[in-house]
């Protein structure tokens, strides 16, 4: 199963890597439920280097880590492990960043809940749902 | 419950599908689950087994053939399955949109 989303975003490519990666606290929706911790929640981290972290820190100082940087080339790409208590695999998100006429276009393929070759048929039982979702975001993207 | 992934694996093969439609209408043997498709019977067997793994479908014995038949609680299991396919899409958008106001801040 892989999903796929796209947007346009009206800077740079280096800015767009920048508030993904080391600015990601700027936007992650931690205060929305998308964190590790619902209540607790109080900073997320995303390292821009191979081996870096990808982590959440709780309003105790305590930190819990969502997955680790496989790959990272600034400011065009950055692979990182992502892993929710509630999952039992491993996923993986890739994150691509090209300058495209008026800004960036960022690419996100968050794929890896199985692991056999025939990964791209599996993600066709979905397609619809999926294309769904998609054109709505083409719309609030391009809005 | 079978596992997220397992439900995914199986419900995402177009073969797979279709036999889960034909034991949606009823319990079948393998020779009736097996016919009209274009692959072998070992292969249908193979994909039964997927099924299985995911706790989709269940195999009795009935003199020397098996008979398949949807396992309680299946079509529940494959909407939770997926739901969390689309939770995570959902997040993602709300995500990426976020990600995009913050970034075109004070262009």
């Amino acid at each position: 199963m892989t999903i796929r989303k796209s947007a346009n975003v009206s800077c740079g490519p280096d800015k767009a890597f920048r508030i993904f990666t080391s600015e990601i606290g700027r936007w992650w929706p931690l205060k929305r439920g998308f964190s590790m911790a619902r209540e607790r929640a109080n900073e997320i981290f995303l390292d821009d280097h191979v081996g870096g972290r990808f982590y959440e820190r709780f309003t105790d100082g305590s930190e819990c880590e969502i997955g680790r940087v496989i790959r990272c080339e600034p400011p065009h790409l950055i692979v990182f492990t992502f892993k929710s208590p509630a999952w039992d695999t491993t996923t993986e998100v890739e994150v691509r960043f090209a300058a495209v006429a008026g800004g960036t276009r960022v690419d996100l393929e968050h794929r890896g809940f199985e692991t056999s070759p025939t990964m791209r048929e599996r993600g066709k039982g979905f397609a619809g749902g999926w294309d769904i979702v998609l054109a709505q975001f083409a719309e609030d993207a391009t809005r | 419950m079978a596992q997220v992934d397992d439900i995914l694996t199986a419900v995402g093969y177009p073969i797979r599908r279709e036999m889960l439609r034909r034991l949606a209408e009823r319990p079948r043997r393998a020779g009736d689950l097996a016919r009209g498709f274009a692959v072998s019977r070992p292969a249908i067997c193979k994909h039964a087994r997927v099924l299985q793994r995911a706790g989709l479908i269940q195999a009795a014995k009935s003199g020397r053939e098996r008979v398949y038949a949807l396992a309680p609680g299946a079509g529940a299991a494959m909407h939770a399955a997926a739901a969390q396919v689309e939770e995570l899409s959902a997040f993602w958008d709300i995500a990426l949109d976020a990600f995009r106001r913050v970034a075109e801040e004070g262009r």
